[in-house]
């Protein structure tokens, strides 16, 4: 019996550790897509209190069917838009994905997304683990 | 009893002629301030004269800058998949043109696409027709008509297939123009322009 409860014990202990992101995310928002065009982008502060570097490897939504992470970056006035594998988010610090910087593109929505709306977004994070996020959709451009 | 007798004062001599000089001073401190205000919007430097050009609008006609003569426009560069940089400018034109209210309507915004592959006509129209607030229009053309355009503004666009599965990425300078009454740039606006500076030389162009 005191087995049992052990086992128990620590099965629960897992499951609530698993349950523990490493990640924590502050103001998502996914910007309310134009109707003429499937595809949008979504924004977030991600931080990471841990002494290790977190890694997003990926990431999926089923309001799109493809999500990737991009990177805006000016080159000499000239915007350019590149898809990024992988996103290191360093020990004890913070990374921003916002407008004209980083964020996440949702390709091919699967249906209307309008302002008011809320998406799942599952972050993959290297090592395995998954974290979703409750990201509500904004018609109008966040001011900082 | 008898009405006091309503005084007329009759102003003396030197009276009328301090009256006469108080009002030639106003006049000449109004002719003046007009003739400052004129000069101050004269005095607008024209950036880039781009003269006329053809292009294909949203309805699928042929569209001719010049016949936007005699107002002011807004025009920048983009492309209907771009997710981030293209609907920021558009949302930040659409709070300029609700901050300077009803008369910013005589002001049509061009958007020029330069993916012509997938931004063909009935895609701008639906594209522009989500702004609302704003007397927009989309341009396309082929692609000489386009890289002419393009030219002229001292713009630059490159198409680029990146691998991601939205398809090519057109990397593009991002810049807003506006154009006074005669169709020259006068103002180039950039990413980080706040609309409040928008309105305020939209409200100087009208």
């Amino acid at each position: 019996m005191r087995h049992a409860l052990l086992i128990v014990a620590l099965t629960m202990t897992s499951l609530v550790a698993a349950a523990e992101s490493t990640l924590t995310i502050e103001e998502p928002w996914v910007r309310e897509p134009n109707p003429a065009r499937p595809v949008t982008a979504a924004y977030m502060t991600i931080n990471n209190p841990t002494d290790d570097v977190v890694t997003v490897i990926g990431a999926s939504s089923t309001a799109a069917e493809v999500v990737e992470i991009h990177e805006m970056k000016t080159v000499s006035g000239v915007m350019k838009m590149r898809m990024v594998d992988r996103l290191d988010v360093p020990a004890k610090s913070t990374v921003k994905l916002e407008p004209g910087g980083l964020h996440l593109m949702m390709i091919r929505l699967t249906g209307t997304l309008k302002d008011g709306d809320s998406v799942e977004i599952e972050l993959k994070l290297e090592g395995g683990e998954t974290m979703a996020v409750t990201v509500p959709v904004k018609k109008a451009e966040v001011h900082h | 009893m008898k009405a006091s007798a309503v005084r007329v004062a009759r102003p003396s001599a030197e009276r009328v002629h301090r009256l006469h000089f108080t009002i030639a001073v106003f006049v000449l401190i109004a002719i003046a301030l007009a003739g400052c205000n004129e000069q101050s919007s004269e005095a607008r430097q024209t950036l880039l004269k781009v003269g006329d050009f053809t292009l294909i609008d949203d309805d699928g006609k042929e569209f001719h800058l010049a016949s936007l003569q005699g107002k002011p426009t807004l025009l920048f560069f983009g492309y209907t998949h771009c997710p981030d940089a293209c609907p920021m400018m558009m949302s930040k034109v659409s709070r300029a043109y609700r901050m300077v209210g009803e008369d910013a309507q005589q002001i049509t915004t061009l958007f020029v696409s330069v993916d012509v592959d997938r931004d063909t006509p009935p895609v701008l129209k639906e594209y522009m027709s989500y702004f609302s607030a704003v007397p927009a229009r989309g341009l396309t053309g082929t692609k000489e008509q386009i890289d002419e355009v393009v030219k002229k503004f001292a713009a630059y666009y490159e198409i680029n297939d990146t691998g991601s599965a939205m398809g090519p990425t057109v990397d593009h300078t991002v810049r807003l123009y506006m154009l006074d009454r005669k169709g020259d740039v006068v103002v180039l606006f950039d990413a980080s322009t706040p609309p409040e500076v928008i309105a305020k030389e939209m409200r100087k162009a009208l």
